[in-house]
């Protein structure tokens, strides 16, 4: 393979773990965009997707497409319950409170899977997926895994769009977004619309959850790193903007995939937060920030 | 009849400090009436506690005859709409999404018929549009229905906050300050058009103005309140004369006039 087909297998490469990126930093960015909360939970919520996948294709023997969507709408009853359980009662608390609630809900996640399913890593069975390596273009490949990485973040993508933009649903967060005490005042539900957010949100995070499962072990503390790889992700794009998680994801998928190629894979963590502080200081409204403003 | 909104006795304490002490007051079906008073008089306080932002610490406030103890979004479901003193649009929304936006409350399909987009899903679309387009025309905005909400002249963003409290299907319209920023001419047609929206819809409503001329022309009954308590109550031409209404107001006049040299 030359240099330039080595470049493309690369990007192929940061397109699937940034498709990841992006499926968890739409829910970071969603929930702070409606109640200005960054809900660290939310990495756990996509490793407990992830062994929802698990449990319904090794236990239960469900096909994946079953398997995938019975998990995301278990997450996005979580996501629900974690809001109402721990947020809600917070709502008048001050803001700080309630993020040092979402680093306690964190833990308790990763511990109660720790206890329920034991610390060992676990692999999806084999052939949960058809498995089939597609060549072109002098060598590079990418797989029929990569394909459903890509296709399911496209679908989940641009129906969320869909969803915030031509919806009641979707007009009612983004005016809580903007105002909430206003969007009350005109009869919207805050409470059911912030319930409704979190639901969104978890459901993409278990979506990415069963993905990655069916690549790589998982493990009650799988969804540490990449959500916080996600939270940079949703920084980088400007946080509440969701095109911005998308494309933040997508960035921060290309770049650790670059840095790896280059030879410093080991520091493929390290990037992830260097870029974080590079935004903070350089321009902390993010890529999308000022000129974009839509948040929910 | 009943009154549409009945307080009673209604205080409310922040801490050590009683914004407003003993209030009573109503608005009956069809009346325009005029709340007025020195800034921080705890006018716009007790908005908040018409429209359930605030509980109050003692006393009753009653809606079409019945005691209100609801959550913000049901009592504007039941028909208490507001606009802000500074403008509180849905500034990133279309002009027409704001008004859409505040129909929510009595849209009649439910997650079935928006999930499958059923024929009652698009009769039901189509009907809340042509309503919303209806409500921008009497304000003049039906040309803006697709431009974001803060691109509007502030002029404009004032009506549409009216245009977006009328979707809610109010019986009682709070209005705060909605003359603020306005020059003689505006007001005077902003006076004109509350009388007629409110006649064809069928308002009561209750107006907080600083605009004296807004207030004596519009409003059929007045309060007056200061620190928190009614001073006076009555028809604009008896408020006119009023002693303590005249003291309250010279005594600000007097500081603005110290402040302004």
């Amino acid at each position: 393979m030359g240099f330039f087909q080595m470049l493309v297998q690369q990007l192929l490469n940061g397109l699937s773990q940034g498709a990841i990126y992006a499926l968890i930093a739409l829910g970071y960015t969603m929930v702070y965009g409606i109640m200005r909360l960054i809900n660290f939970a939310h990495g756990d919520v996509y490793m407990v997707g992830a062994f929802c996948g698990f449990f319904l294709t090794a236990d239960l023997h469900w096909p994946f497409p079953a398997a995938l969507v019975a998990s995301m709408l278990l997450t996005s009853l979580l996501g629900m319950i974690i809001e109402r359980a721990a947020y809600r009662p917070l709502w008048n608390a001050p803001r700080l409170t309630m993020l040092i609630t979402a680093i306690g809900v964190s833990l308790f996640l990763e511990n109660l899977f720790i206890v329920l399913v034991s610390p060992d890593p676990r692999t999806y069975p084999a052939g949960v997926l058809p498995q089939h390596t597609f060549q072109f273009f002098g060598g590079v490949r990418f797989t029929l895994n990569d394909v459903l990485f890509w296709g399911v973040t496209a679908v989940l993508t641009f129906g969320l769009q869909f969803f915030v933009q031509n919806t009641r649903s979707g007009q009612a967060m983004r005016a809580v977004s903007f105002d909430s005490d206003a969007a009350s005042l005109m009869g919207i539900d805050v409470g059911q619309t912030v319930s409704l957010t979190f639901a969104v949100g978890s459901f993409l995070a278990g979506a990415a959850g069963v993905l990655i499962g069916t690549v790589y072990q998982i493990d009650p503390l799988m969804g540490i790193m990449p959500g916080l790889k996600a939270f940079v992700a949703a920084v980088l794009g400007g946080i509440g903007i969701i095109p911005g998680a998308v494309v933040g994801g997508l960035i921060l998928g290309e770049v650790e995939s670059l840095v790896s190629w280059a030879g410093f894979s080991n520091y493929r963590d390290a990037v992830a937060f260097i870029i974080l502080i590079l935004i903070l200081l350089v321009r902390p409204s993010g890529l999308f920030g000022s000129t974009a403003k839509e948040k929910v | 009849m009943e009154p549409v909104l009945e307080l009673e006795q209604v205080s409310i304490q922040f801490g050590g400090l009683k914004a407003v002490s003993d209030v009573d007051l109503r608005v009956e079906s069809q009346e325009l009436v005029g709340l007025i008073g020195p800034n921080g008089a705890g006018k716009t306080t007790i908005f908040n506690l018409i429209t359930g932002v605030y509980e109050p610490t003692n006393g009753t406030l009653r809606y079409l005859g019945a005691p209100m103890h609801a959550p913000t979004h049901r009592l504007a479901q039941m028909g208490i709409a507001r606009t802000f003193q500074n403008i509180r649009l849905f500034g990133q929304l279309t002009v027409l999404e704001n008004v859409l936006i505040a129909m929510h409350g009595h849209v009649s399909y439910g997650w079935f018929d928006a999930m499958l987009r059923t024929p009652r899903y698009w009769r039901t679309e189509a009907a809340m549009e042509e309503e919303a387009i209806a409500l921008l025309r009497r304000f003049g905005l039906e040309t803006h229905a697709q431009d974001q909400a803060r691109n509007l002249p502030y002029g404009s963003q004032r009506l549409l906050e009216i245009a977006r409290a009328l979707a809610v299907h109010p019986k009682l319209l709070l209005l705060d300050e909605p003359a603020a920023g306005m020059n003689a001419q505006e007001s005077a047609d902003l006076v004109q058009l509350i009388r007629t929206v409110a006649h064809d819809f069928d308002l009561a409503v209750l107006l907080i103005e600083h605009d004296m001329s807004v207030v004596m022309n519009l409003c059929e009954r007045i309060y007056v309140l200061d620190y928190g308590a009614v001073i006076a109550q009555g028809p604009p031409e008896e408020i006119r004369q009023n002693p303590k209404v005249i003291e309250a107001y010279l005594g600000e006049e007097a500081e603005q006039a110290i402040a302004d040299h």
